[in-house]
C-alpha cells in the first residue's frame, strides 16, 4: 500500500511538473497573444501581409496545412505559424475586395478520392518573403507536393466553421471547408486518401524558427 | 537509483509509444502527440508498484532497443527532427529550435545510460563487500 501510494505521488508530481513547465511556457516565455499580430493591408494594391514563421516540424513530416494562426487548435499544424487571427484575416480579404467561395460544406470533407470538390472564391496570387530572400518567392515553390499541380488558391470564405471550429486555419493545401483560404487544384478528399502529401520545403524556406512575410494578393 | 532507472527506462518507452503514434498522419494531424509523454508518468507509477528493476544490462537493451525502433520507423533524417518535435510540442516550448532540443535529449540519453551504469556497479561492489 505505501509502494502504491509513494508510486502515484511520484506519478503525479511527474505529471505536475510536466503540465507546469507547459503551462509557463505558453505563458511566460512563449506567451501567444490572443489576438495575434495586425495584418497589413494594401488597398491600392489589393494585397494583405500576414507575419508568420517557419514550422520545421514539416521539412520532414506531410501537413495539409500552409498557414495557421498560432493560437488556433492547429497553430502547431502548419508549415508555417501565421501570428495573425484568421478571422480578421477574412476580414481584410473582404476590404480588398475578395469574394468568398463558400461553397464547400463540412460534410464534403468527407469526400473519396475522386469525387472531392474544388473550393472557389476569388483567386489570389500568394508569395513568401524574409529577410535574404531573393524577393517574393512563390508559395508553390515553399511547398513540395508528391503529385504537383500548379496552385491555385482561393478565398474560400468559411467565415462561420472558422469562428466554430476555431482551428486557426489560414491557407490549406487543399480544398477546405474551414480554412479562410485554400487550393483548388486539389479537391476535398486529397488529404484523407493520401491522393498528395505536402511538405514543407527545407533547400528553399529559411530555418525553424524565422520570421517571414505572407503576401496574399488578390490577382488580376 | 532505482526511481532514477525507472524513470529513464520509462522515459524511453513513452517516447517510442509517442513515435508511433506520431506514424499516424489523421491523429498527428488532429492532437498533440507530445502530451502522449504524459503517459511517462503512469509507466513510471506502474512499474514503480510492480517492483521492477532496470540494471545496467537491462537499461542498455531498452535504449537499444527503443533507438532501433525509432530508427526502422523514422529513418536517419527523421530520427534527428521527429522525437525532438514531440518533446517540443508536447512542453509547449515551440520556438526553441530543434537542435537544441536534440542537444539537451542526446546529453539526457547519454548521462543518464553512464548514470545508471556507474550506480549499478557501485551498487554491485556494495553487495559483494557486505556479502549480500
Amino acid at each position: 500500500m505505501k509502494k502504491l501510494l509513494f508510486g502515484v505521488v511520484l506519478a503525479v508530481a511527474l505529471a505536475g511538473g510536466f503540465s507546469l513547465l507547459q503551462n509557463t511556457a505558453e505563458a511566460g516565455l512563449f506567451k501567444k497573444s490572443a489576438e495575434g499580430l495586425p495584418v497589413e493591408i494594401n488597398k491600392a494594391a489589393k494585397e494583405i501581409i500576414m507575419p508568420a514563421e517557419v514550422n520545421g516540424k514539416y521539412f520532414t513530416e506531410p501537413t495539409r496545412h500552409g498557414v495557421v494562426f498560432l493560437t488556433g487548435s492547429n497553430g502547431e499544424k502548419a508549415v508555417l505559424r501565421g501570428l495573425s487571427d484568421e478571422k480578421q484575416f477574412h476580414d481584410a480579404l473582404l476590404a480588398i475586395g475578395a469574394k468568398p467561395g463558400n461553397n464547400i460544406k463540412l460534410n464534403d470533407m468527407k469526400a473519396g478520392p475522386n469525387n472531392g470538390k474544388s473550393v472557389e472564391g476569388s483567386k489570389l496570387d500568394v508569395f513568401v518573403k524574409w529577410e535574404g530572400s531573393k524577393g517574393e518567392i512563390p508559395f508553390q515553390n515553399i511547398i513540395r507536393a508528391t503529385v504537383e499541380r500548379p496552385m491555385d488558391i482561393r478565398f474560400g470564405g468559411n467565415l462561420e466553421a472558422a469562428q466554430k471550429a476555431n482551428t486557426g486555419c489560414v491557407l490549406c493545401l487543399d480544398s477546405c471547408a474551414v480554412g479562410i483560404t485554400s487550393n483548388a487544384a486539389y479537391p476535398t478528399g486529397t488529404t484523407q486518401h493520401k491522393v498528395s502529401e505536402f511538405y514543407g520545403r527545407k533547400d528553399i524556406l529559411p530555418p525553424d524558427g524565422t520570421r517571414v512575410s505572407v503576401i496574399f494578393r488578390l490577382a488580376k | 537509483m532505482r526511481i532514477f532507472s525507472l524513470l529513464y527506462n520509462t522515459f524511453l518507452w513513452a517516447i517510442a509509444f509517442a513515435i508511433a503514434l506520431f506514424q499516424v498522419t489523421w491523429l498527428e494531424m488532429r492532437v498533440n502527440i507530445g502530451w502522449v509523454l504524459f503517459l511517462w508518468a503512469l509507466l513510471f507509477m506502474c512499474s514503480f508498484v510492480k517492483g521492477w528493476r532496470f540494471g545496467q544490462i537491462g537499461t542498455t537493451i531498452n535504449l537499444v532497443g527503443v533507438l532501433g525502433f525509432c530508427f526502422l520507423i523514422l529513418g536517419w533524417e527523421r530520427l534527428f527532427a521527429v522525437p525532438a518535435l514531440i518533446i517540443r510540442e508536447g512542453l509547449g516550448l515551440n520556438r526553441i529550435p530543434v537542435d537544441k532540443i536534440n542537444f539537451v535529449l542526446t546529453c539526457i540519453l547519454i548521462i543518464g545510460l553512464f548514470s545508471v551504469v556507474i550506480c549499478d556497479k557501485y551498487a554491485a561492489k556494495r553487495r559483494i563487500k557486505n556479502g549480500t
